[in-house]
């Protein structure tokens, strides 16, 4: 949404994992915005750090983790802005925005869910302690907001334990737990990548309906370019902890730009396409062993020698909001084509 | 949950009578019987026994009889009548002997018990959440201290420093003044005075085990994802340990209570005779040492039904604990 001040906007964000081996950058230098009900796709590989990055605007991060440098600002419900990266995790502060103003929805919910609580009283324990609501109410509460997301006689099944439900009716608890505040920003990491696929497409339907019904701001975690295509309004695509390119999902996925993103949009099977599905070559480096130059260049096709394995490439912007970093847009392309 | 709760009721009934079996072959494993210890005492203080009378014994007891008679007769009194029979040496019945020791041996393992948890639980959550801190090391050498020290010493230093420093004989249930005087709070004052030795060496003896069972669960536990669920609702760090981590890491805590039973009970006789308190140990040592059979089979019987409860406690409030068992 242009012209609107965004939710959220992260910048340069770098989250740190110091172990014995060195240093792991998880996230190193990741800047986006998500405006007020807006998608945004972060797609990713494994350990491309989609995931440290949603623990750090969460506050959640594991040991050793930490927010090495950079900014969170979140604006709230009452309007103030605040730098959720200068507040301590544990703090009653953030505590307060924490399940009720932002919340998460995890990848997997069979175990995301406590076994030895009912869903009511799981679902009922955000509204206790953020909305002051009394045990009863709080209750009342949980069976709405498990009716809003389309869980059958919820009243009834509010003392049901999770391991009674199926996969799909777990995420739905979940989801439920995280809206029952009504938060103006849902972080929903890999929701649909532990449920089969007519259930996934039925979670991908609900997440987009309530971030449109709720105007509610998504951050919608995946590797699934297919998920993307069918929810993002816009995307960040990372590797390595850094982004290599961002933009609106329809210009994104109609002229990418990073080889990597290309490299990505080829892996999607489609049907009635012959010949054997593309693949990128290589495997993600070590995060402690990341390439010098462009993290991308030692798998890149389009790889300058002397060039993307010397020099990190800048993030180059583009008209319709458009960013890459890819030394194939920046100077050297510049200089290449006033030479050439 | 009831239906739970009679099945397992079910299944200790067979559970007991294997044990009886094992029991009576037990007792009957030593060489010659009672009569025999007789025999052997009385010939050392010149007096000889003659046949006819040690017949006339053999058939009073029954000892003359074939084993699987001897076994029946011994079950079905105690089955149907609550009868254990006589004790050979104190030539009374074993049930007046062995119950007041059964309540006090109880009494002593059930605030060993209640000792150990609650201080073992706090200090194994709290080495979790706090790994590799220096309460986490203290709490682990105070704790491998009290399993590495053998009972039997730590019971004679606590003797040995309460003499030196207070000029108490803390030996016995009570002192002197007290021993036939009416039940008053000095007299309680005087029973705790002489029973803590044995509570905070057994107390000692288990507390390290359960620490160590509790900060490995709860390590395991804290990592898990509903504990990071828990998180993202902005619940504050006590109320989201309390409620979730240790509330799943006290499964394994409680089953292993139950089978701490059996542990306190047997370390419970080498204190006990130290501090010469009369609790079961020393009873069954002693009938062990005379051969007085039915004594110290009654006493293993009652030992391993104690036990076998205890098990039954533990699973019925694990039952409780997890719906995952009551709904299996």
């Amino acid at each position: 949404m242009p012209g609107m001040a965004p939710i959220l906007q992260v910048e340069n964000l770098k989250t740190h994992f110091a172990s014995r081996e060195g240093v792991v950058k998880a996230v190193d230098g990741v800047s986006f915005a998500i405006g007020a009900g807006e998608t945004l796709c972060v797609v990713g590989e494994s350990g491309s750090g989609k995931s440290i990055t949603a623990r750090s605007i969460m506050g959640i991060l594991q040991k050793p983790g930490r927010i090495a440098a950079g900014q969170i600002l979140f604006r709230k419900k009452d309007g103030a802005v605040v730098d959720l990266a200068a507040l301590a995790p544990k703090g009653p502060e953030f505590r307060a925005i924490r399940g009720s103003e932002i919340a998460m929805v995890f990848q997997e919910p069979m175990s995301a869910l406590s076994p030895v609580h009912t869903i009511g009283s799981q679902i009922a324990e955000s509204a206790e302690i953020h909305m002051g609501l009394s045990r009863r109410a709080a209750m009342d509460r949980a069976a709405e907001v498990l009716d809003r997301v389309g869980f059958p006689n919820a009243r009834q099944r509010l003392d049901a334990y999770a391991f009674q439900l199926s996969g799909g009716m777990r995420q739905r608890v979940a989801i439920a737990m995280a809206l029952t505040c009504e938060p103006s920003l849902l972080i929903a990491d890999e929701p649909t990548t532990a449920l089969d696929v007519t259930t996934q497409a039925v979670i991908l339907d609900l997440l987009a309906d309530l971030s449109d019904t709720l105007d509610m701001a998504l951050l919608f975690i995946t590797h699934d370019l297919g998920v993307v295509a069918q929810i993002a309004d816009s995307v960040v695509v990372m590797y390595l902890g850094e982004v290599a390119e961002r933009g609106p999902a329809d210009t994104l996925f109609a002229a990418p730009r990073h080889p990597y993103t290309r490299g990505l949009m080829r892996c999607i099977p489609e049907v009635g396409r012959a010949g054997t599905m593309e693949t990128i070559p290589g495997i993600v480096p070590h995060p402690l062993n990341r390439p010098a130059g462009c993290p991308f260049n030692t798998r890149c096709p389009e790889a300058i020698a002397g060039l993307c394995d010397v020099a990190e490439p800048p993030l180059t912007s583009f008209a319709g909001d458009g960013a890459v970093a890819c030394h194939l847009y920046g100077e050297y392309a510049r200089g290449r084509a006033v030479h050439g | 949950m009831v239906a739970y709760i009679l099945r397992r009721v079910l299944i200790m009934a067979p559970t007991m009578v294997l044990i009886s079996v094992i029991v009576f072959a037990v007792i009957q494993l030593p060489p010659g019987d009672y009569l025999d210890t007789l025999v052997a005492q009385m010939a050392s203080q010149g007096d000889r026994v003659d046949d006819a009378q040690l017949a006339a014994l053999r058939a009073r007891y029954g000892l003359d009889q074939p084993l699987l008679v001897q076994y029946f007769r011994w079950i079905s009194g105690i089955v149907l009548h609550g009868d254990f029979g006589q004790s050979f040496e104190w030539n009374k019945p074993i049930a007046d002997l062995i119950m007041p020791r059964i309540g006090l041996t109880l009494a002593i393992a059930s605030v060993v018990l209640f000792l150990t948890s609650i201080i073992a639980i706090p200090i194994g959550v709290y080495s979790a959440v706090r790994q590799y801190s220096i309460g986490d090391h203290l709490a682990t050498l105070f704790g491998f201290i009290g399993l590495a020290v053998p009972n039997v010493l730590l019971t004679l230093g606590l003797l040995y420093i309460t003499f030196i420093t207070f000029g108490l004989e803390p030996g016995g249930l009570f002192s002197r003044e007290y021993q036939n005087a009416p039940w008053s709070l000095g007299k309680v004052g005087d029973l705790v005075a002489h029973l803590w030795i044995p509570v905070v060496v057994l107390t000692l003896a288990g507390t390290a085990e359960v620490i160590r069972v509790m900060r490995a669960t709860m390590l395991d536990e804290l990592v898990k994802p509903y504990v990071e669920t828990a998180r993202a609702k902005g619940l504050s760090e006590v109320r989201l340990i309390t409620r979730y981590p240790v509330r799943l890491a006290l499964n394994p805590i409680v089953s292993k209570l139950g089978w701490m039973m059996p542990i306190i009970l047997s370390s419970e006789a080498i204190v006990s005779v130290i501090v010469d308190i009369p609790t079961t140990g020393p009873l069954l040592l002693r009938a062990l040492l005379a051969q007085d059979m039915y004594l110290a089979g009654a006493i293993i019987l009652m030992l391993a039904f104690i036990t076998v409860v205890g098990t039954l406690v533990s699973d019925v409030l694990l039952a409780v604990l997890d719906p995952r068992i009551r709904y299996a």
